[in-house]
């Protein structure tokens, strides 16, 4: 599934919108400065998400990634995950609790699942609410979940006929980068339903130009 | 069955706070157990906002939270973790943990009325309890990785720590563009004075060394014991320069101190020193493997010296 140059901008500009405006109030909740960037914006097949996320070094070695996810209906049907590497959502709790939780323990602790969570939630109703913003539609969340799960199994059990959107976002704190990486899985039926309402918003915007 | 049942009568029996907000913020809803909790009644809450309910009620992430409901339809998770608690409802266990307000965990869910409009429904758990389970769980988590992160004879850091702290700490100067010095200090003949003297008197002279080392090092400088009696030290924010220097001082300083029992100058060691700089990174084992050859150096030229030498 390719998308020209113009929609991959689209889709990136309709991304930062929606990462930018989490990272706004990411700051205020973190007490820190925050800045999200959205580096990479793809479609793909569950196939090739997992040799696209190993690549990227998204996933860890370990094979265990913190998880959020939110159930999708509406223009998108499927679910949004928004993974951080073992390693990073420690880090993130550490910059977000402070030193003491990170430590207790290899695997992140209840109080710290609650901030990932938490986060996460920030992250991926800003972004999907700017998608549904910009194309003028209706996306309806589910409530957040957490879980520590590997992206590879969850993807492999999979229907072929699935399509991924990968928007791979870097979360930079003052003091550590973190990266994280938005991962919407949606049926390859409403793909082009969005590619097609993808390029009226890019012929709008050409209109538009000066 | 069901329409035996009415929303307030299921509402006012489950064990959390429900209220019920509208688009203006102004509650609609406000169930038994909040009544219960928080001593208003929800006649007096009704048509009212937080605000007015609460007049120190300053919460831009509840604001933010509320507008992705009501505009965007997402539910919001707000956790205990990073928010502590919406309504602030005192607690009778006040000092247990410092905590003397009820520690909530709070969900936000867009609730469609008819006309098309959307009400908030904020649901309130009470995890006060779990919030002092899991601080006196780290304290607990934070005391044991303390106590085995540290040597036990001179309590500077173990190598266990080392490794855990160099990792990120390499990470983090490649991304600030900072040096590192790391200094691998030894005690020179010291297995002499171990036969000499027995080890009761070498364990003295360790913990004095580590004393008057430490009193050279800055704050921000991480002291290891790596071994016997050979140890590192990590100048954060030092360059090779810099780490020789700090080493030069090191080495006059133990010159002229007395260690347990001994005259100043009976004591000395040798040091190597390596630097990690951002033109030219290398792995934490390098590093140190760097160091070590310096100190080997060191040992060869006789002793009480530091290697490399900077003019």
């Amino acid at each position: 599934m390719n998308l020209t140059e113009m929609q991959t901008d689209a889709l990136k500009e309709i991304m930062n919108i929606g990462v930018s405006k989490s990272a706004t109030q990411l700051s205020t909740l973190l007490i820190d400065e925050i800045r999200l960037e959205v580096p990479e914006v793809n479609i793909l097949t569950p196939a090739e998400v997992n040799n696209a996320l190993f690549i990227n070094n998204v996933l860890s070695a370990k094979g265990e990634e913190s998880i959020v996810y939110q159930e999708l209906t509406g223009m998108l049907a499927g679910r949004a995950y928004l993974i951080f590497r073992g390693e990073d959502s420690k880090f993130l709790s550490q910059a977000v609790l402070g030193n003491a939780f990170s430590h207790a323990g290899e695997k992140l602790q209840f109080y710290e699942q609650e901030a990932v969570m938490e986060i996460g939630n920030i992250i991926i109703s800003s972004c999907i609410a700017s998608i549904a913003n910009t194309l003028k539609d209706k996306i309806t969340l589910s409530t957040p979940v957490y879980t520590e799960d590997s992206l590879p199994q969850i993807l492999s059990k999979m229907a072929n006929d699935m399509v991924v959107l990968v928007v791979k976002t870097a979360l930079c704190a003052s003091k550590r980068d973190i990266t994280g990486t938005l991962v919407i899985v949606i049926t390859s039926d409403m793909v082009d339903s969005v590619i097609s309402k993808l390029s009226r918003f890019c012929d709008f915007k050409e209109k538009d130009a000066p | 069955m069901s329409e035996l049942l009415s929303f307030q009568q299921v509402c006012d029996r489950v064990p959390m706070g429900i209220v019920i907000l509208t688009g203006e913020y102004r509650v609609v809803y406000w169930n038994r157990w909040l009544e219960q909790k928080t001593g208003v009644p929800a006649a007096q809450a009704t048509g009212k906002t937080l605000k007015e309910l609460y007049p120190d009620f300053e919460n831009k992430r509840f604001v933010w939270a509320m507008e992705n409901v009501l505009n965007n339809h997402s539910p919001q998770v707000m956790s205990q973790s990073l928010n502590h608690f919406l309504i602030p409802i005192p607690i009778n266990n006040r000092g247990r943990h410092g905590l003397s307000l009820m520690q909530q965990h709070v969900q936000i869910a867009p609730v469609p009325v008819p006309q098309g409009s959307i009400l908030a429904m904020v649901s309130i758990q009470d995890v006060t309890e779990n919030v002092i389970r899991s601080s006196a769980y780290t304290e607990l988590a934070q005391k044991l990785m303390e106590d085995s992160s540290r040597d036990p004879l001179t309590g500077v850091y173990n190598r266990r720590f080392m490794w855990d702290w160099l990792l990120p700490q390499l990470k983090l100067i490649s991304r600030a563009k900072t040096p590192l010095a790391c200094l691998m200090i030894d005690i020179d003949h010291f297995k002499k004075i171990n036969d000499q003297f027995g080890h009761a008197v070498g364990d003295k002279v360790l913990v004095s060394f580590v004393g008057v080392v430490n009193y050279c090092l800055r704050e921000s400088d991480v002291f290891v014991r790596y071994g016997g009696e050979e140890f590192a030290a990590f100048l954060p924010g030092n360059d090779l320069k810099g780490g020789v220097n700090a080493a030069e001082r090191i080495l006059n300083t133990i010159n002229t101190s007395c260690l347990a029992s001994f005259d100043a100058g009976r004591i000395t060691c040798s040091i190597g020193v390596s630097s990690w700089d951002y033109n030219d990174p290398c792995t934490g084992e390098d590093l140190l493997k760097t160091a070590d050859k310096h100190l080997y150096k060191a040992k060869n030229n006789g002793r009480n010296q530091v290697v490399p030498v900077i003019v």
